[in-house]
């Protein structure tokens, strides 16, 4: 008589465990190849995943948040080589307060900035929008408690929780769509999309006849009242960890993203309100020295390269004028981090450029 | 048994497969809610534009915004005479999202238009009820909202939205 004929209960339950776990590892290793690894097309989906690394690396002083009007907007690089401030975007593609909230309330497990910069324009929206945008915010968030509530606060009514936990569920569909890079980054080694989260664009599109649509009167000028909660979460969770909220709006106001008058009231009782510095920066384009002809890729709705580095230089000076924020290039850790961040995004810009011409 | 097993799983497979169906064939893509109508076209937010657009002929003006990303297409403005209607790229093609009369040489089928006054708006939509929103009047409906936004007392732009 054999030994698992003596113990068949236990045998019978290793092959169990053992099927599970077969079962398991091949729908892990299914799930991570059918994840859309965000390089080829939508490289906005690298931006939540990319902090990760960054944050491991060195700290920042200031965290800027929001949608694609920050993105495409700041440049760490270059608010490291002109005043030695450490800093990250932590944007993403049509970022809405709730991501930004938990993506900052995310961050704040890794670093305590002394400001954090949020652009307004978002605060528009009341309601969870597009699932496409859900994930290109949400995928890539480690998780945590602030992963659960930002999912649960940005779902559409169409999706599902669990879907987010296997994401297998969500993406099973693309298995047609692979390409060679699913494959090799299924397990890491994924190349940076972004620069300390400056999504970098380098074409130069200037807007042509049609950019002067009229503007539509608002039907209700009031910004959504669950918008402003999520405002004043992210205003007392920075009071609450002694980080200085600054607002701003971007200083793009195509007719798609129109900034409108109304909001800005709003926005401007706010901050003073709570005590909170807010800076419009569209009528501050001259200021800037943003020309569109030459600093947008895609007829004024977003900078190019040159305008936001443009805009860098411009708030770069207010940051540290205006809110201390300090000097770090006498510091050898910063120093040794940034000098191959600003290496890397010449590299970068370099080799679009090239591919632009 | 064995046979009865197999039934079971037949049929649980059938009522996926029909649970599969109605999911992916709900939302039809029918107007619904209060519509626009120049001439014979109907135009209504939440369906498909491409048909509408092209029924409606050249437009006076179009525009283009590209949208927060890379992935999701663009948003077009269509201007026609008196009015101009609003597209957003959905599931599959765009889709009418916001319909605005400009002026009074268009009105609502129930005979509103801009210029005219509030209260003669509001008796023109007969026994329907508008939230008001200031000094606009919404009238909600099926996914959409029919807005007169007023000022002053008088309808100075009237908008159909779908709503999210």
């Amino acid at each position: 008589m054999n030994r698992n004929a003596k113990h068949p209960r236990l045998t019978r339950a290793l092959c169990i465990l053992v099927a599970v776990l077969i079962l398991g590892g091949a729908l892990a290793v299914f799930d991570r190849i059918l994840m859309p690894k965000y390089i080829t097309t939508s490289r906005e989906g690298s931006l939540t995943e990319e902090y990760y690394a960054a944050v491991a690396e060195t700290n920042h002083d200031v965290l800027f948040i929001g949608d694609c009007e920050v993105y495409e907007s700041f440049v760490p690089a270059t608010l490291w080589e002109e005043y030695g401030i450490s800093s990250y975007v932590r944007g993403g593609a049509q970022q809405l307060v709730w991501h930004s909230y938990y993506l900052l309330e995310d961050a704040l497990r890794y670093e305590t900035p002394k400001a954090v910069v949020y652009n307004v324009l978002a605060l528009k929206y009341g309601t969870p929008q597009k699932e496409g945008y859900n994930r290109l915010n949400l995928d890539g968030m480690a998780w945590s408690a602030s992963k659960v509530d930002a999912i649960r606060a940005s779902m559409t009514e169409e999706e599902s929780f669990v879907s987010y936990v296997f994401p297998l569920l969500r993406y099973h569909g693309r298995w047609d769509e692979l390409t060679a890079e699913d494959f090799r980054y299924a397990f890491g080694g994924k190349p940076a999309e972004t620069d300390s989260g400056y999504l970098m664009q380098t074409a130069v599109v200037p807007p042509d006849a049609d950019a002067d649509q009229p503007i539509s009167p608002l039907a209700d000028p009031t910004l959504p009242a669950t918008a402003m909660a999520y405002l004043d979460k992210m205003e007392a969770l920075c009071r609450e960890r002694g980080i200085e909220l600054i607002l701003i709006k971007a200083p793009t106001d195509s007719w798609g993203y129109h900034w409108y008058d109304e909001w800005d009231e709003q926005i401007v009782d706010y901050a003073e309100a709570h005590g909170l510095t807010y800076y419009n920066l569209i009528p501050k384009s001259d200021e800037i020295g943003l020309d569109m002809t030459t600093d947008t890729y895609d007829k004024g709705v977003h900078l190019n390269a040159s305008g936001a580095e443009k805009l860098s230089r411009y708030f770069g000076a207010i940051l540290q004028e205006r809110h201390e924020i300090p000097d770090r290039r006498g510091d050898n850790l910063f120093a040794t981090v940034w000098a191959r961040r600003v290496d890397s995004y010449y590299q970068r810009k370099d080799d679009m450029m090239k591919g632009n011409s | 048994m064995k046979k009865n097993l197999i039934r079971v799983i037949a049929c649980v497979l059938v009522a996926l497969t029909l649970l599969a169906c109605a999911v992916a064939c709900g939302g039809g893509s029918g107007a619904s809610g209060y519509v626009f109508k120049s001439g014979d076209v109907t135009v209504a937010v939440n369906t498909p534009a491409e048909d509408t657009i092209s029924k409606l002929g050249t437009p006076k003006n179009y525009g283009e915004s590209p949208s927060c990303g890379e992935f999701d297409g663009t948003d077009k403005v269509y201007t026609y005479a008196g009015f101009r209607v609003y597209t957003e790229p959905g599931k599959s093609a765009d889709v009418i999202n916001k319909i605005e009369l400009t002026d009074d040489s268009v009105k609502t089928p129930e005979g509103v238009y801009v210029g005219m006054s509030a209260e003669d708006a509001k008796a023109a939509m007969k026994s329907a009820t508008p939230t008001e929103r200031g000094e606009s009047l919404v009238y909600a409906a099926d996914g959409m909202e029919l807005n007169f936004i007023c000022r002053d007392g008088y309808v100075t732009s009237i908008q159909y939205i779908a709503k999210k």
